[in-house]
């Protein structure tokens, strides 16, 4: 009897012991925490990878951002007939659509890491300079610009989220954004490097100041409301310093060959001689293994088409590359017929190398036959090859490059062309990869040749005149490209400059992203693409190609609500703060 | 026979020692005491007003007693009427005994966890599954046969693979992001895997479901969503047995797709063409012309006799399968041993090629007393069970809907243009269809991906436990035990260059694949409880029990993925020659510490009172929030055992029982949900960058840090009414219930202005309210023949009470088609059930005289999109908001998820040996998303062929009237009512017949018993849905039910087998 006893109270103390010592459930998690973790400069730059790391994702400048919510354009289009996931390109776009909800999402994230980075290390022995918060600060600006430019009015975050219970914010007004990201960046900017060590794919101090001239043109234009004159005067004036600050550093030149500008992208090359790409999201890899594994699909979506069905890929002298966006028949003729000299619109070649580089006249998949191009592969009983672009594979045949035969550049497919800016082939890229979307290819975020071209807009904008200063800035591009430019004569008005600007714009950036909110901000998106939508149905020319019924259907699906995008759902659903933008 | 050992036991040891007493004047009486079946051995055999003399009759049935010679006999055994007899001077006496359900029921024992009662003293609601009627045919798994068989218990499988566990649902779902899998109590170890393809059927003695919070609160923590006690068996005194039995099975498919043939196809094709073309006199044809655009060298009819592919017969076949059970059992009586070890063999092919499933396991059960007072209980179970074969409902790859494996099967083009001059089945070895243009589709011949795919999934299982039971004084004892689960799963994978993703031409571009992944989960437990069970004066029982657990658990992970394997011959074994990828291993562990106390009173069997509280602190949630308390309390009033009832005379057992209790849920995503992780990722979804040509981590907060994160609580209340009539040839069971689930663990939704996707936070709430009725009925019973009917039926209401930060609406999508992705095929709204179906209201196709001139749609009729792109044909949906245009507002809720009520019937004949039972289950009420027809009855033109149905397609000359969507129709790309069907079913699941040989021919072999049976299962289903089978959920959660996309269809199978002990 005693015995029970005794065990009997040994259990209850047993038990009592176990309920009074909460520290046995204490167990060491298997995760780290930020201040395990923050130990070292080093370690501090691991933090600021994040921050910039969002950009170098599909969901931004890898894929979603730019190729398909901000690619279709008066110059180019999308051009598959399945949607495939690309319902920014197809005009298919909902509230609902990921294609809206990831660049967001992703976004705000950047945003998130970049506060949650700079609670923990601003201030700190970590980052005595400043210049890793300097840089965590610009993103956290450059990211509420990109959504203010997309989305309108967004919610402002300069805190990290600490709590659950307190997710729900208001958006501040679209105006009010880009001031605040104005005003962030002109602080920082002291602080940022001038240094080019990791540049091109982190910021130097000409960098922020080409993104301020951007943003200062942004705003001065007439995307954004409730923008007074006097604050649109002050606007371009900004614009115009930065970019002045720019050009007057002397850090920067023009490339001389303009398809090595695209060649290295392809090639994963900084231009350390020119440092003409001043800003790029850098990527690496085809996905091959985990040590490789990008996630960019330039070159592949905007690529020039080397995707055949056939098992001897392995034999093809070009990486991989679905080939889904073109040229309108705008872009031919703002190369062939626009701001041309009267000698060289008489010629029937193409004399612009810009044009010749961004939509050459084959791609690398079809037939081997270089003679028969149009309409079905010169094979009307092999339909495998009706592909909506020019059916040439000139490196593929010969085994070598063969010059490209102008003459027939022109004669067909003026619209529709696959884009050749990135184009994959082995000899840029260094490497054959394995069959694969994901390429390596890095994403141009700012160049000197915009700078300039940003800077003339500004001061005639400004000034509401152009001046033979400013026509003669533009000429280096225009000498680079082996065009001949008419005489300032041509363009010595206010409305006369601001066109040719426009059009070299296009021309000299097309296809790096740029054009779509150019066209906003001129207030001209919508009204563009119908004009374009015109030439589809109507000019001879183009009306008849494949390519020109598919820009109906496209643009039929098309509003001015596509100036911006509709506030992604999941927000909506939980941050009821938000509201949806009109028309959405 | 249904025999309590524990008695039979503590009989032995009290009338042993009088039995050998011989005594003067007394005569010795010899005798048999049998069955219907044969020998009855356990059986007491005493005195009249004598008990203490009297014995228990021998494995033969036999017995001897010495009596006075005017005594009476009397023979008693649990489940049997006792019999009465004067011995009136004879020395040899046989009792044939008849079974009653009286002391059946009255026997019948329950497990409550942390101990036992009898059914007749249960204050709470528990079922029992009655294992007899599972083990008369062998099921290969024991979750699957516990469909319909318990009322209120759901179990469903997602569709037909051998070797997949099934989802079992307890009176609703309780959660919204997490499991509402029960607890699964195997052989006293708690765990959330059934880990029911690791354990043998054969193997399993008893399983009871705790149902109400009386029951399940015991468990406390983990009791929400209710407990399935599984325990196995164990060995019983009386010299060795041994038990064999064996079966082979053969099934078949139970119901192939229908898909067009070649001449279907081609017509269906051609149509395409020309509705989407402006004239119809200019069009392409892939099969009409020779190659040249508007010459026709075919006609359609040239295609009529033209042999064509049905891919599922080269993927599917008739599988042979073989399950051995062999156990030796038996126990010594005078040394206090006894002993169960038991080996098992499965053998499972599937029905889809190269699929199967097998397992081997071995278990031992050993008992030992030391000395009077103390036990010692020792059990192990180990197996391996490996699965092998392509899962259809799995992606290969990704969300691209062609690399489902049915997707190659239905889709696979059943002809070429006779121009390609391949007429009939010589094409069946090419590999990849060169009208395939869509860079997304990977349309693979699947006789050569199913053969060349590898895919084994190797999971071992160790469960062993220890006990010591020490009796300290009367009525109290003691019990330590400790237990040690693990349970290993290694999943590998290759696709050699002759599958969908190895191949070169795979726009993957893999190469060949494979992987290999380790998951390696080990559990320890250790229990300490006292029982303290006394008989107060002569009415007061009062049992009570205190105790505390620890338990705790480790997950790990690890693995290896590889692209491009260099040396495909070796397979996963030359993995090594690959391009590596990453694969982010992980370790997990968690612990829980319990105190548990209970206590049960009851007056004379008529008044009982339950009370029990369970306090658990789990290590998954911040040290503020650790501990829970659950207490539940129940009464029961047992009026049949009142005076004045038991005089009445029409009822046997009446009982009101009354009860409510609380449990909760810890299922969190990880268990370190709570704190704030700071992350690197790389892969997919990477925060990594790339900085001078190279990749850089970005180490990242992954979520912010939940300092309130505690348990999910239920609070249930469960009134219940026994009753038995008529000699208990009737009786029922019947429950309604209520519970209240709140502080629901749910993986929320962020605002992603947050910055963070999503938290686990305790939000929402959520009820279940439902009824359930369980009749067993004895139709006739009479000597050589009995009918017994046992109907159970469940019938459950969900309600969505409240979401995360006033929400109203949970939308889910399901990943699977890229068409389909930015859609929300499911939503969950406040005031209504979980997974609701959404989507358009589909109310036909426009019809050629809504339109003027045939191609504009007339004004006023609403349309979706453009309306000049609106031809006949197209599918018309319900413009709900009467907007006159058909948007995202006009979607509506257009299913229901989950069933009105299901259940299961079973009727058992016994006629003289033979035994016939018939079981079948059903489900009423629920909605199928037939994902299937998104797919498969929507030509789009890309080659890919169409189910049956499309026979029927809208076509100007030939279905006019028709609702089926044209060949080539626009606006098909949405979830709509189109897809969703009624899923009720009624399944004659098993029917078994069997023949048990007489025990009288059988003794002279030395064999104990001997029965042979033929079971037929999946026999038959009435059923409206047009899918191959309604018992499907590929996707199955609580926010996503019954989605059917490229299930592995059901077998039908015919079972022979033999079982014999002696």
């Amino acid at each position: 009897m005693k015995s029970y006893k005794i065990l009997l109270a040994g259990t209850v103390l047993g038990i009592a012991a176990t309920f009074s010592s909460c520290d046995l459930l204490d167990r060491e998690p298997n995760i780290i925490t930020e201040d395990q973790f923050y130990t070292s400069s080093e370690q501090a730059q691991l933090g600021l990878n994040a921050v910039y790391g969002v950009m170098n994702s599909w969901q931004l400048y890898g894929c979603t951002l730019i190729l398909d919510l901000g690619y279709n354009t008066d110059i180019s289009m999308y051009m598959s007939s399945t949607n495939s996931d690309m319902y920014g390109a197809s005009f298919e776009l909902n509230a609902n659509s990921a294609s809206v909800s990831n660049p967001w999402i992703w976004l705000y994230k950047g945003i998130g890491n970049a506060n949650a980075f700079l609670e923990k290390i601003s201030g700190t022995d970590l980052d005595p300079d400043g210049s890793m918060c300097a840089q965590a600060r610009f993103l956290r600006a450059y990211y509420h610009f990109i959504l203010a430019q997309n989305w309108l009015d967004v919610p402002l975050k300069t805190t990290a989220t600490a709590s659950y219970k307190d997710v729900k914010i208001a958006p501040t007004p679209q105006h009010e954004v880009m001031k605040w990201v104005v005003s962030e960046m002109e602080e920082v900017l002291p602080v940022i490097t001038e240094s080019f060590d990791h540049a091109p794919s982190d910021v130097t101090r000409t960098t922020v100041h080409g993104i301020l001239g951007r943003i200062y043109l942004y705003m001065a234009g007439e995307a954004v409301s409730g923008v007074t004159d006097e604050e649109k005067h002050t606007y371009y004036e900004k614009a115009a310093e930065h970019c002045k600050a720019v050009i007057d550093s002397g850090l920067h030149s023009l490339n001389p060959d303009y398809s090595q500008i695209f060649i290295n992208y392809v090639a994963d090359k900084y231009d350390k001689e020119y440092h003409e790409s001043m800003w790029e999201v850098d990527f690496y890899g085809d996905r091959s293994s985990s040590m490789y594994f990008g996630n960019s699909r330039w070159g592949d979506i905007n690529g020039l088409r080397c995707a055949s069905g056939d098992t001897d890929y392995a034999s093809h002298k070009v990486n991989w590359s679905n080939g889904l966006f073109g040229n309108t028949y705008k872009l031919w003729e703002l190369y062939m017929e626009d701001d041309r000299t009267p000698y060289e619109r008489g010629l029937s070649i193409i004399t612009d190398k810009r044009q010749e580089w961004s939509i050459p006249g084959f791609n690398y998949e079809g037939s081997r036959d270089i003679s028969v191009l149009y309409p079905y592969g010169g094979d009307p009983s092999d339909k495998r090859k009706l592909i909506a672009a020019v059916d040439r594979t000139p490196y593929y045949s010969s085994n070598n490059p063969t010059e490209q035969n102008t003459n027939v550049n022109q004669a067909y497919y003026p619209g529709g062309r696959n884009i050749g800016k990135f184009r994959r082939e082995i000899q840029y890229e260094g490497l054959k990869n394995f069959k694969s979307i994901w390429t390596g290819v890095n994403v141009p975020l700012l160049r000197y040749s915009d700078v300039i071209l940003m800077y003339v807009e500004a001061v005639n904008e400004r000034d509401h005149k152009p001046t033979q200063e400013l026509y003669d800035m533009i000429l280096p591009l225009r000498e680079r490209a082996g065009v001949q430019t008419p005489s300032y004569s041509k363009y010595n008005t206010y409305e006369k400059f601001r066109q040719y600007v426009r059009n070299e714009r296009a021309r000299e950036l097309c296809f790096e992203g740029l054009r779509k909110h150019d066209l906003i901000r001129w207030g001209i998106y919508y009204k563009s693409m119908l004009e374009v939508r015109e030439m589809a149905l109507s000019n001879s020319k183009w009306s008849g190609f494949g390519s020109a019924r598919n820009f109906v259907t496209l643009t039929s699906r098309m509003s001015e609500r596509n100036n911006y995008l509709p506030i992604p759902s999941i927000e909506l659903a939980v941050n009821t703060e938000m509201k949806q933008n009109p028309q959405w | 026979m249904k025999i309590n050992k524990f008695i039979i036991i503590v009989l032995v040891i009290i009338l042993l020692p009088v039995s050998m007493r011989g005594q003067a004047g007394k005569v010795t009486v010899k005798g048999n005491v049998s069955d219907a079946s044969g020998p009855l051995p356990g059986a007491t055999v005493y005195q009249d007003g004598k008990m203490s003399n009297g014995i228990l009759t021998g494995p033969d049935g036999g017995y001897t007693i010495m009596v006075d010679p005017d005594a009476t006999l009397i023979v008693s055994c649990l489940g049997y009427a006792e019999i009465r007899e004067k011995v009136s001077g004879r020395t040899k006496i046989d009792f044939m005994m008849k079974e009653s359900y009286e002391t059946l029921a009255a026997s019948e024992v329950v497990s409550v966890g942390y101990g036992s009662v009898a059914r007749r003293d249960l204050t709470g609601s528990v079922g029992k599954v009655n294992m007899d009627d599972i083990s008369k045919s062998t099921p290969m798994n024991f979750d699957q046969a516990l469909a319909g068989r318990v009322a209120g218990v759901v179990v469903s499988t997602s569709d037909g693979a051998v070797g997949s566990e099934a989802n079992i649902i307890i009176r609703g779902n309780n959660s919204l992001t997490q499991s509402s899998a029960p607890l699964y109590v195997i052989d006293g170890f708690p765990t959330e895997s059934s880990f029911a393809s690791s354990i043998s059927p054969a193997d399993i003695e008893s399983i009871d479901v705790l149902k109400d919070a009386s029951a399940s609160a015991i468990y406390g923590a983990r009791g929400a969503n209710g407990v399935i006690i599984i325990t196995t068996k164990k060995g019983s005194q009386g010299k060795p047995t041994v038990n064999f039995s064996a079966s082979w099975t053969g099934s078949k498919i139970a119901n192939k797709v229908d898909l067009l043939n070649g001449y279907d196809y081609v017509r269906l094709d051609d149509e395409y063409y020309m509705n989407r073309s402006s004239s119809h006199t200019s069009y392409f044809t892939n099969y009409l012309e020779d190659g040249t655009p508007d010459s026709r060298y075919y006609s359609l009819e040239d295609y009529a006799s033209v042999p064509y592919v049905d891919w599922q017969d080269y993927v599917y076949r008739n599988a042979l399968s073989q399950n051995y059970n062999i156990s030796l059992s038996g126990g010594n009586s005078k040394t206090g041993t006894s002993y169960n070890v038991s080996f098992t063999a499965l053998d499972q092919n599937g029905i889809l090629v190269k699929s199967n499933f097998n397992r081997y396991s071995g278990s031992i059960k050993l008992s030992q007393k030391i000395g009077e007072k103390v036990k010692v209980d020792f059990s192990a179970n180990y197996s391996q069970a490996n699965t092998n074969g392509i899962q259809p409902s799995s992606s290969n790859s990704n969300s691209t809907v062609s690399t489902y494996f049915l997707y190659s099967v239905w889709g696979f083009r059943p002809l070429k243009p006779l121009r390609d001059g391949v007429v009939g089945d010589s094409f069946i070895n090419q590999l990849v269809d060169e009208e395939v243009s869509n860079p997304n589709d990977f349309r693979f011949n699947p006789m050569a991906n199913v053969k060349n795919s590898y895919r084994k999934i190797i999971r071992n299982y160790l469960n062993s436990n220890v006990a010591l039971n020490w009796d300290i004084i009367k009525g109290l004892r003691l019990r330590i035990t400790g237990g040690y689960n693990q349970a290993r799963t290694r999943n590998e994978s290759f696709n050699n260059s002759q599958t969908m993703t190895g191949h070169p031409a795979s726009p993957l571009g893999k190469g060949p694949n494979g992987f290999i992944y380790n998951t390696d989960v080990t559990s320890w437990l250790n229990e300490n409880t006292l029982n303290y069970d006394k008989i107060f004066g002569n009415d007061h029982n009062f049992q009570a029990l205190v105790g505390f657990t620890a338990q705790g658990e480790t997950t790990r992970f690890t693995g290896v993925e590889v692209n491009h394997v260099q040396s495909e011959l070796l397979g996963v074994e030359g993995l090594n020659t690959g391009e590596y990828q990453s694969v982010t291993p992980y370790k997990r562990d968690w612990l829980l510490l319990s105190g548990l106390a209970r206590v049960n009173y009851n007056y004379a069997h008529k008044y009982y009172v339950t009370a029990s509280l369970r306090a658990d602190g789990s290590s998954k949630f911040p040290s503020g929030n650790r501990w829970g308390v659950f207490p539940s309390g129940s009464i029961a009033w047992s009026f049949s055992n009142e005076d004045w009832a038991q005089n009445s005379g029409w009822f046997n057992t009446g009982k009101i029982r009354a009860s409510w209790g609380m449990t909760g849920n810890n299922r969190t995503q990880t268990p370190y949900d709570y704190y704030s992780r700071f992350v690197t990722r790389p892969g997919y979804n990477s925060l990594d960058y790339v900085r001078d040509g190279k990749t850089v981590s970005g180490f990242f907060r992954e979520n912010m840090e939940n300092p309130f994160l505690g348990w999910e609580t239920t609070a249930q209340t469960d009134i219940g009414l026994d009753l038995a009539f008529l000699h208990n040839r009737i009786s029922l069971t019947a429950d309604i219930y209520q519970k209240n689930t709140y502080d629901l663990l749910l993986q929320a939704t962020m605002p992603a202005s947050s910055g963070y996707e999503s938290a686990m936070i305790n939000v929402g709430s959520m009820r279940n309210r439902g009824i359930e009725l369980s009749i067993t009925a004895i139709p006739v019973q009479t000597k050589n023949f009995t009918w017994t009917s046992t109907l159970n039926f469940g019938m459950n209401n969900n309600t969505v009470t409240a979401l995360a930060n006033n929400q109203t609406t949970l939308i889910s999508t399901i990943d699977w088609h890229t068409r389909y992705s930015s859609q929300t095929p499911y939503v969950t709204k406040v005031g209504m059930p979980t997974g609701l179906m959404y989507g358009y209201r589909y109310i036909g196709t426009y019809k050629y005289d809504e339109f003027s001139n045939g191609t504009l749609l007339k004004d006023g009729i609403p349309y979706f999109g453009v309306r000049e792109n609106i031809r006949p044909g197209d599918p018309k949906y319900e413009d709900v908001n009467g907007d006159g245009v058909i948007n995202d507002s006009d979607r509506t809720v257009i299913g229901i998820g989950q069933p009105l009520h299901t259940g299961g019937w079973n009727n058992t004949f016994n006629f003289y040996g033979i035994d016939l039972s018939i079981f079948m289950n059903w489900s009423y009420g629920n909605d199928l998303l037939n994902a299937n027809r998104l797919v498969f009855e929507y030509y789009d033109g890309t080659q890919l062929n169409q189910f049956g149905a499309m026979r029927n397609a809208w076509s100007l000359e030939r279905n006019p009237d028709s609702d089926i969507p044209r060949s080539g129709a626009s606006g098909m790309e949405f979830y709509s009512s189109r897809v969703v069907e009624d899923g009720s079913f009624l399944r004659i699941k098993t029917v078994t017949l069997g023949y048990t040989f007489p025990s009288k021919w059988l003794r002279k072999m030395k064999i104990q018993s001997l029965r042979v049976y033929l079971t037929a299962e999946n026999l038959f289903t009435f059923t409206n849905y047009s899918g191959p089978d309604p018992e499907v959920s590929t996707r199955n959660s609580v926010l996503t039910p019954g989605f059917d996309w490229s299930a592995y269809p059901r077998a039908r199978s015919l079972t022979g087998g033999v079982s014999f002990s002696f």
